[in-house]
């Protein structure tokens, strides 16, 4: 996870690219943050003329001067408000847009990979993409004319300060490199301090989440203790770390306070002495105070941005490697669509491996007749499941094709092939919403007649209707808990009510009890009546079903034929049904 | 959707004394604290008396022509800033010291609290609101503890100690440029209203958004399975956009502030010049306490909108205080009883059912006085439909939950009095997921013995028939595996879960569906290694297919929460009642077929 390879030059022209689409509010923020700075930048001079003019004068104020500045001062500030408040929206709203284009951009993306992504990228590795690293590119879009403002007021207030006189000017701001120097500093130091904090606390997130989920192990192996171990140390690891930044920033952020007032000193003794030798007045002196708090902030700010823009890259970094991700299932450019037929099935000589040089099947050719049913039986991890995910192209072959009515499945418009494959997965997944709305899942337009119907055959009407709130049960991870069998005749219900052309249940019966199986095999043969079916099962009344037996073993199909001919003919299939001491 | 927003009120009702509660973990270090808060007042006094040193270098040294007074007030000065360094830096670490402490201690003590509550209350709360207890609110406890209390302390501190000074300076000039004071506190009480209430607002929608991201992305095989893709992203683009909406509308209200607080500082600054200039009441202002009352005016802005900044994070960390604590104080409905003793060595492994009735709600009630011994080293198969409660019995012998009526015993000692810790070593459960932990394959199976060794992990998978498969995978037994994604089959799944019971080796093994995605030839070579490996320990097995009945020794037969029938597979099918019924179904089922 964190040996991600990250290529920061393609964040940055990821920010880059998403900047100019939005150079016109970017610009506009510019444009505002120009007039802030001269409105900000007027107000002290303003005030410094106010004392030399008007205030301190021999012979006493001059009132109408006075006022007449005054008045000044208070419409600058006029200025300066609105001109802040402009900025502030063009920027902020433009950092937002951006977020949300790449937050849309991610989502859609990931929707689009494939099966092998999703095996190896974590839930939570995604999450952190969409909003942690987000938030930082967000971060810097704001920052971007923010600062813009910031040095050009620190430019003005440093010609202005050389205005009034040159050697001050350079004593005061003297030290203002060097505070630019540190903050860079401060923050490359503080960044990688950070980092680990963040992926601790993800650790720390996974700890938790796992002894949640797996509560009921960790009290079953009484490893309650060992686990509060664990957590300790990912604890103290965080408190470490997090006690190293705050060493840091012992170390560093005292002296932003400490290196500026090094400068009002400076202008203090310096200037003090000008005033008294004449050669500066008091009205300078004051404003020269305002100036240099004026020039904290941007330099401290550039040094801040520096920082941000490198996280910054190093999310886009991040969020580049999600995008830049292809689909290792794409559909064809010349994609047709799949072709009138009742669903005939056909492997042929096919090849296929998660990881190189383990192949899981090899040359695997098998043929389901349009409209008839197979079982594929075979001992644990022979490859049963692969097979169903072949076929929707979940994956792709290695070599061989797989053909749907002729056809090879590569060659068909990708969404129209997977909706004509209704697969039930062996772990059922339900989303956190209403029963009704998962079993309506892959039909959205469905009436709650046909969900009910859908329900009624998947043998899953009866639970459903003695449940609090009947269809509308809020199920999934945050609803209701339901057993494993009666998540399983939802994910049926789901299945059924696409009306796939072919039909293929994988271990679908495995948490029924017996009569709730025999129940379910009469729906299930009112639903595959006239439907090709592929059912992985081990239960003989499952498999039963099924008009031919295809036994699977190591990858390989060991041998074809009806239940009562691998009986007969196959040591092997009656072992792996647990059959070889009742013949034998 | 789910309603969140009625959660967060149920859970905000309970009134828990949180405060006091904090206040006891950070007692024992109230040293440090009151370094920390002295720190900080004494930086924000060196601040504060900053502009009075230029107001004396103006008035005494510069139009007073003193250069004695500027050199004092430069030392004066540079003293100043050193100080303010120093105690900057002092105040720094000791408020992340004392807060990273409480934060640490704060998370072991809900982890381990989590690690004692009793089942039922997994069954109630969803693992997200748990695990959020834990991160979200926990960073929102941080915020306020890095920066939270640092900023109040000092905003306060700087904010009177403005109002003292610019009195004592001119009484005058400070009643007539503190004028600036009611519309600022004013106009950021409205804006804090309207921001706060659009702030909840983005907190829903981001929720939103984040609830989309993580179900689409974890449910993604589902989604594609149902080609759902375009669908989703219509919809995610909808939520996204409220999203964006919502925090526009943050953002419109801040600019809708932010320049009349920029304005209400000229003012201020227009004020003080004005009056100031032409003296006021009569009295004379001097020009170096006109430049002081322009510094200090920084003093009164800055505070106030830092406060205000601060309400919020203190309005969270208060709502996630509440929260933690609100669950520290739920108590774990099994508690060991006090004199929970440890149990007499070695493990029998009598269980007793003594007249059991249990209830997992207010509700109906699941098991109906059950009352049935298992003798030591008996092997029992628990069959029965759907929901009759074959699952609660195993639950209750691990003391998941407690029975609402009568005991659960162990070698005849009620469970509740048993020490959790002996109970733990003593019975295992396999359920039927095959969970597997983030982690090797070997620290997966030597989960219930930390120091197996692989010798022992390899004997174990080899009578499982799993042993091959796991050295075939990329690093063996070192091939890192997790709870989400993994490499397993389900089956292999159920044997590396079936492996790591064998290597606890415990005394009583409970079994509960373990087996259900295993083919039965694997299924039954599972079998033949738990009779010979586990040989004299007694064993519980819950499975659906019969095949299991035959070989156990004695069959319980559960139906609707009562056991119908009891003894062993041959008597019951001679019995022709419930079992022999099932059995007889079952078989002609396979001979029938087998005759087609
Ligand atoms: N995503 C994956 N990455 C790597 N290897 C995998 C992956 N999924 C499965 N395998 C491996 O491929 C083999 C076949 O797995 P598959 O899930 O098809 O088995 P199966 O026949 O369905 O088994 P079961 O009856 O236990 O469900 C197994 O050895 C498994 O370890
Ligand atoms: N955590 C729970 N909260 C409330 N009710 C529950 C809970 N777990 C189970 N039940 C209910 O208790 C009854 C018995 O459930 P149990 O899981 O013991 O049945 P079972 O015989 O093991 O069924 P199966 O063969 O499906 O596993 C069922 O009606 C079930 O709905
Ligand atoms: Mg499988």
């Amino acid at each position: 996870m964190t040996d991600e390879q990250l290529d920061l030059r393609a964040g940055a022209g990821l920010i880059a690219r998403e900047i100019r689409r939005q150079a016109l509010p970017l610009g506009l923020a510019m444009t505002c943050a120009v007039i802030w700075t001269v409105a900000r930048l007027a107000i002290p001079v303003l005030t410094g003329e106010t004392i030399d003019r008007a205030i301190d004068v021999p012979g006493g104020p001059k009132l109408d001067l006075l006022l007449a500045l005054v008045l000044a001062v208070v419409a600058m500030a006029a200025v300066q408000g609105a001109a802040a408040a402009f900025r502030r929206y063009f920027a902020m709203s433009t950092s937002y847009r951006v977020e949300t284009d790449l937050r849309g951009k991610l989502y859609n993306r990931v929707n689009r990979l494939s099966f092998d992504y999703y095996d190896r990228t974590a839930t939570g590795q995604l999450m952190s993409r969409g909003s942690t690293d987000l938030h930082e590119i967000q971060l810097l879009v704001v920052l971007i004319p923010i600062n813009t403002a910031f040095l050009m007021m620190g430019i003005g207030a440093f010609f202005l300060l050389v205005r009034v006189h040159v050697g001050l000017a350079v004593l005061a701001i003297g030290v203002y490199p060097i505070v630019t120097a540190i903050t860079v500093r401060f923050f490359n130091k503080l960044f990688p301090a950070t980092a680990r904090v963040q992926q601790e606390l993800g650790d720390l997130t996974n700890v938790v989440e796992e002894n949640i989920a797996g509560a009921r192990l960790v009290r079953s192996f009484g490893r309650e203790q060992h686990e509060i171990e664990r957590l300790g140390t990912v604890a103290d690891q965080i408190y470490d770390d997090s006690m190293e930044v705050a060493r840091l920033r012992t170390a560093y952020a005292p002296l932003f306070f400490l290196l500026p007032a090094l400068g009002q000193l400076a202008i203090l003794g310096y200037g003090g002495w000008l005033v008294t030798e004449g050669r500066v007045s008091i009205g300078e002196f004051v404003a020269f105070f305002q100036f240099l708090n004026m020039l904290v902030w941007p330099v401290q700010g550039l040094g801040e941005m520096v920082a941000n823009a490198q996280r910054a890259a190093t999310s886009a970094a991040r969020l580049w490697n999600v995008l830049r991700e292809e689909a290792t299932v794409r559909e064809a450019p010349h994609a047709q669509s799949l072709p009138a037929g009742a669903g005939e099935v056909e492997f042929d000589d096919v090849w296929f491996s998660y990881e190189p040089n383990r192949p899981v099947l090899r040359e695997l050719s098998m043929r389901v007749p349009a409209g008839t049913a197979i079982a594929l039986v075979g001992p644990t991890g022979c490859g049963k499941s692969t097979v169903a995910q072949l076929l929707p192209r979940f994956y792709d072959v290695e070599a061989g094709t797989i053909k749907i009515d002729g056809v090879d499945v590569r060659d068909v418009k990708l969404q129209e092939l997977r909706r004509s494959v209704g697969l039930v997965f062996e772990d059922t997944f339900l989303f956190s919403d209403t029963i009704g709305n998962n079993i309506a899942y892959g039909r959205l337009d469905a009436t709650d007649a046909e969900i009910e119907e859908a329900a009624a055959l998947a043998q899953a009407a009866e639970f459903i209707d003695k449940l609090p709130d009947g269809y509308e049960t809020v199920v999934g991870e945050q609803g209701f808990s339901l057993s494993g069998g009666q998540r399983q005749r939802i994910a049926i219900a789901r299945a059924v009510l696409t009306q796939p052309r072919v039909l293929i249940l994988d271990d679908a019966t495995s948490s029924v009890d017996a009569r709730m199986e025999e129940d379910i095999r009469g729906a299930l043969q009112r639903v595959m009546e006239g439907r090709t079916t592929i059912i992985i099962s081990h239960r003989l009344a499952t498999i039963s079903l099924a008009d031919k037996v295809v036994l699977l073993d190591e990858g390989r199909v060991a041998d074809v034929g009806t239940h009562a001919e691998l009986m007969l003919s196959s040591d092997r299939y009656r072992e792996v049904l647990g059959q070889l001491a009742v013949t034998s | 959707m789910i309603d969140r927003s009625a959660m967060t009120r149920r859970e905000q009702e309970a009134a828990v004394p949180s405060f006091s509660e904090s206040w006891k973990m950070l007692s024992p270090r109230w040293k440090v604290i009151v370094v920390a808060t002295g720190a900080i007042c004494l930086f924000a006094a060196s601040n504060l008396a900053r502009p009075i040193v230029i107001q004396q270098a103006i008035d005494k040294g510069l139009v007073g022509g003193d250069t004695d007074a500027i050199v004092v007030a430069s030392i004066l000065f540079l003293a100043l800033s050193f100080a303010g360094y120093l105690f900057q830096a002092l105040s720094i670490y000791t408020v992340t010291w004392v807060g990273q402490q409480f934060l640490r201690d704060l998370r072991m003590r809900l982890f381990t609290h989590y690690q004692r509550l009793s089942m039922s209350f997994f069954d109630k709360e969803s693992s997200g609101k748990l695990v959020a207890r834990m991160t979200a609110d926990m960073n929102a406890l941080t915020d306020v503890l890095n920066n939270g209390f640092l900023m109040v302390v000092q905003a306060l501190f700087l904010l009177i100690g403005t109002v003292i000074i610019l009195f004592v300076l001119s009484w005058q000039l400070a009643l007539i440029s503190l004028a600036v004071l009611p519309p600022l506190v004013i106009a950021t009480a409205i804006f804090r209203v309207y921001s706060s209430r659009a702030y909840e607002a983005v907190r829903d929608r981001i929720a939103d958004v984040l609830v989309q991201m993580q179900e689409t992305f974890a449910g993604m095989r589902v989604v594609q399975a149902y080609a759902r893709e375009r669908h989703n992203v219509e919809r995610f683009g909808a939520v996204n956009e409220l999203n964006y909406e919502a925090n526009l509308k943050t953002v419109r209200i801040s600019s809708m502030y932010i320049p009349f607080i920029e304005w209400l500082g000229g003012v201020g600054v227009g004020l003080i010049l004005y009056f100031g200039g032409r003296g006021i009441f009569g009295a004379e202002v001097s020009v170096g306490t006109v430049a002081a009352f322009i510094f200090y005016l920084n003093f009164i802005f800055q505070p106030i909108q830092q406060l205000s900044q601060v309400y919020d994070m203190l309005q969270s960390g208060t709502a996630a205080l509440n929260k933690v604590f609100g669950l520290l104080a739920i108590e774990p409905e099994l508690d060991a009883a006090r004199d929970a003793a440890p149990l007499a060595r070695p493990v029998r492994g009598a269980l007793e059912f003594g007249g059991v009735s249990f209830s997992y709600g207010p509700d109906a009630e699941v098991l109906h006085d059950i009352g049935i011994a298992i003798e030591p080293g008996q092997r029992v198969a628990l069959v029965g439909p759907t929901g009759a409660g074959k699952s609660t019995m195993a639950k209750l012998l691990m003391r998941f939950y407690d029975p609402t009526a009568g005991a659960v015993s162990l070698d005849g000692r009620d469970l509740r009095e048993v020490a959790a810790e002996d109970l733990r070593q003593a019975v295992i459960m396999v359920p039927q997921e095959g969970f597997l932990f983030s982690g090797t394959v070997a620290e997966n199976i030597r989960f219930g013995k930390p120091d197996a060794t692989l010798d022992e992990l390899i004997v174990a998978c080899e009578a499982l028939g799993v042993h091959e498969m796991i050295e075939s995978l990329p690093s063996g037994y070192d091939t890192r595996v997790s709870y989400r994604g993994s490499r397993l089959s389900a089956g292999e799944k159920q044997l590396v879960s079936l492996a790591r019971a064998f290597v606890a080796d415990p005394p009583v093994l409970i079994l509960d569906e373990a087996t259900s995605s295993l083919d039965p030839g694997t299924e039954a070579l599972v079998e033949e290694a738990i009779r010979r490996a586990l040989a004299g320990r007694t064993s519980v097995v819950i499975a659906h297919r019969l095949s299991t009945a035959e070989q156990a020794e004695r069959v319980l037969v559960v139906d609707e929460g009562r056991v119908i029938e009891d003894g062993s597979h041959e008597e019951l099918v001679a019995k022709d009642g419930h079992y022999a019924a099932l059995h007889q179904r079952w078989t002609e089922r396979g001979q029938s077929f087998e005759a087609v």
